[in-house]
């Protein structure tokens, strides 16, 4: 009797400990998550009463080029930054792991980026990709090449949107490898020295089945943050050139807060949603084939 | 026991005679809030007038809402949606007609007539801005011409005049390639925009055609007079006489390359004149746009508005902020003058006197504005929807001029998407 009072008690207390968050999710997060699937069935000016059109909404996405635009932009955005991304946080984590000298000054350079605002990060990149004036096409003057045109030419904006994000997520990314590379067991390296392994069958058949959970971890974060993007490329390039780095979170805050379109903003925020459960979905299904906990 | 309950009542008694008068006060008092937008700078002339206006209305207080200009509208309508609209408010005049459209604002011709608001003593040109349908839903803020900026330096340096008033297109050209020289990373430029789309209607003005027509219900910049110029636009932009527009995503790199002497003339907002007017040794002048081949009331004239919440429950107090606010003649505009916030709004010398500083470019602002007012100024034929059409046609004119498309494609093939949105806007 005392022990299922004892149990009662300390699952209270958990689901009192729990209650902030839980309050905070269902106020900030659960109702605005119903309120703009509701909304995305209307049409609403974000002052006027709402106005019920059914699915008209949804009808109206296809048809939509800059939708079709913004959607390829991002998907474009996502395959080269995402797997960039991981890579280049795999390798240094790698090198960082190496406990040479400095790396704890290392460690600390590559993550800075990560918390820095991404304004500040913007407008300093902006500089840099400048065409007439810009650090980058200074450095390849001195090679004669270029000058190019980081921002401003529609095949190159994207290029540079993406250096931008990288420099800037990689550090994070790097961490979580390390941590994941730390916790490597190294009773393991050894048994597999002492089978005859060398450095690249040790890194392939040792380190990266160890380290699985942390990419798995990783690569989910990171898809769906680069779905997400949205305050770089406002800063960086307003969308432009043409409309070349439009992405789709970009034209949800359109259509919300320039155009007083709520309706068929949430409408475009649940493709958004859609988008990237499937693909979650998919990956934590894959994740059984490759992930090692 | 007995003695400290006696006590705890005659505290109590003397709280209540203390406390009971200052609520009374305070509720004589009607408090409205009053939102605008602005940076760091331009916070501390608000609060002056707002100390102002309470002193001589002791029985108003004003709480301010100040917000940073890109988030400010998506802010006040949140505000406005949440039930919390502010009384008084400003707004942009690129969202006038949407926020008419919703019904935010309030009528106010009634308070106008009723408390003879001296209206003609406005720029008229200005004070479109603040009207709906014939009637007055505001009081027109910040009231001036989009002027063209002239580097006094890259002038002198090439021993050219600098032009007059009624300059003309074939002017404007010829100064722009006498202007633009060098090679590479030296090169000058003679003009410099990022030709998003509104910017271009003082040229597309000039000859004769304009975004919509007269009604504002046809979009018309698919028309032969506005595709020619758009294109001949994006020919001086390909022939590099101007430099890529795409150079310029921000009005700060476009300034940076103004006072580094690397573009002669471009197109500068009275806000843009203030952060050159911060560089050291800068000298520049500014001019109407030049005329073109039929109009030469081509020099974009534009107005914000203050107005008040349709839902307010403080009418009164709102309006009697809003005329010391915005009303010719009253304390408002003189405290806006003395901190050279923006220019005055009302045609009147002594204002002029107290925001132009004769010793600090540009010298000739007060008679450029007035000839932009009485001669030379085009309101912008602003609409609902009037941003939703910009996001649309932006990114084709960029297409335009980075020569992935002519002029007349690009206009044909957004003329349906555009006539889609005034349709919607205006049904809505």
């Amino acid at each position: 009797m005392k022990a299922k009072t004892t149990k009662f008690g300390e699952a209270v207390a958990g689901y009192l400990f729990l209650m902030p968050s839980f309050v905070g999710f269902i106020i900030f997060t659960g109702f605005p998550v119903i309120g703009s699937l509701l909304l995305s069935f209307s049409d609403w000016n974000m002052i006027t009463p709402p106005v019920a059109v059914g699915l008209s909404n949804y009808q109206k996405l296809p048809s939509d080029p800059l939708l079709m635009q913004s959607l390829s932009n991002t998907a474009y955005f996502s395959l080269l930054s995402v797997p960039l991304n991981i890579l280049l946080a795999l390798l240094l984590a790698i090198l960082i792991n190496n406990k040479l000298r400095g790396t704890n000054f290392l460690k600390a350079a590559y993550f800075l980026p990560t918390i820095y605002s991404t304004v500040a990060v913007a407008l300093i990149w902006q500089w840099i990709y400048d065409y007439r004036t810009g650090l980058l096409n200074y450095f390849f003057g001195l090679i004669h090449l270029g000058p190019y045109p980081w921002l401003t030419s529609t095949k190159l904006a994207m290029i540079s949107v993406v250096g931008v994000a990288v420099w800037r997520g990689v550090g994070y990314n790097m961490l979580i490898f390390l941590a994941g590379l730390q916790g490597v067991s190294v009773d393991l390296y050894e048994a597999a020295r002492i089978d005859g392994t060398n450095q690249w069958q040790m890194f392939w058949h040792v380190t990266v089945p160890m380290i699985s959970p942390s990419t798995f971890f990783v690569t989910i974060t990171s898809i769906i943050n680069s779905f997400q993007v949205f305050d770089i490329t406002t800063v960086l390039t307003a969308g432009g050139p043409g409309n070349a780095t439009n992405t789709l979170v970009m034209l949800i805050y359109q259509h919300a807060f320039q155009f007083f379109r709520m309706g068929y903003a949430s409408a475009i925020a649940y493709v958004l949603f859609g988008i990237v459960l499937v693909l979650t979905l998919i990956q934590t299904t894959l994740s059984k084939r490759w992930v090692h906990y | 026991m007995y003695r400290k309950w006696v006590l705890f009542f005659i505290l109590a008694v003397i709280m209540m005679i203390l406390v009971l008068p200052v609520m009374s006060a305070a509720s004589d008092v009607t408090t409205i809030q009053y939102a605008f937008w602005g940076n760091p700078a331009s916070l501390g002339v608000e609060s002056d007038i707002i100390a102002e206006f309470e002193k001589a209305y002791p029985h108003i207080k004003v709480e301010p809402i100040a917000v940073g200009y890109n988030d400010y509208h998506t802010k006040l309508l949140t505000l406005i949606a949440g039930g919390q609209a502010p009384d008084v408010m400003r707004l942009d005049s690129f969202y006038f007609a949407d926020f008419m459209r919703v019904k935010a604002l309030k009528d106010i011709t009634k308070l106008v007539k009723r408390d003879h608001i001296n209206v003609k003593a406005y720029y008229q040109a200005g004070l479109v801005d603040s009207m709906y349908k014939g009637r007055y839903y505001g009081l027109p803020w910040s009231t001036a011409p989009y002027y063209m900026v002239i580097n006094l330096k890259m002038f002198k340096d090439a021993g050219i005049a600098v032009p007059q008033n009624d300059w003309k297109w074939n002017d404007f050209i010829k100064i722009s390639k006498a202007l633009t020289k060098g090679k590479g990373i030296e090169r000058q430029y003679g003009f410099a925009d990022d030709f998003q789309m509104f910017h271009l209607l003082p040229w597309i003005w000039g000859e004769g055609g304009d975004i919509f027509d007269k009604s504002r219900t046809k979009f018309t910049l698919n028309n032969k007079a506005a595709v020619n110029r758009i294109q001949q636009l994006a020919d001086l932009c390909k022939q590099d006489v101007f430099p890529d527009p795409a150079q310029f995503p921000t009005a700060e790199v476009l300034n940076r390359w103004m006072v580094n002497n690397k573009v002669a003339m471009r197109i500068g907002s009275a806000l843009e004149l203030i952060s050159l007017q911060n560089v050291k040794d800068f000298e520049f002048e500014v001019l109407p746009f030049p005329g073109g081949s039929v109009s030469a009331s081509t020099t974009i004239f534009k107005s914000n508005t203050v107005g008040i919440s349709a839902s307010t429950k403080k009418a009164e107090a709102a309006w009697t902020f809003l005329k010391f606010l915005r009303a010719p003649g009253t304390r408002g505009e003189v405290l806006y003058m003395q901190a050279r916030r923006m220019p005055p709004t009302v045609d009147n010398p002594e204002l002029w006197k107290i925001f132009a500083d004769p010793t600090k470019s540009p010298r000739k602002i007060a008679e450029v504005t007035q000839v932009c007012a009485s001669k030379y100024g085009h309101a912008l034929p602003l609409r609902t929807g009037w941003l939703e059409i910009q996001g649309l046609l932006n990114p084709e004119i960029q297409m335009v001029f980075a020569g992935q498309k002519s002029a007349s494609e690009a206009m044909k093939e957004i003329a349906p998407k555009v006539n889609e949105v005034m349709e919607r806007t205006e049904k809505q």
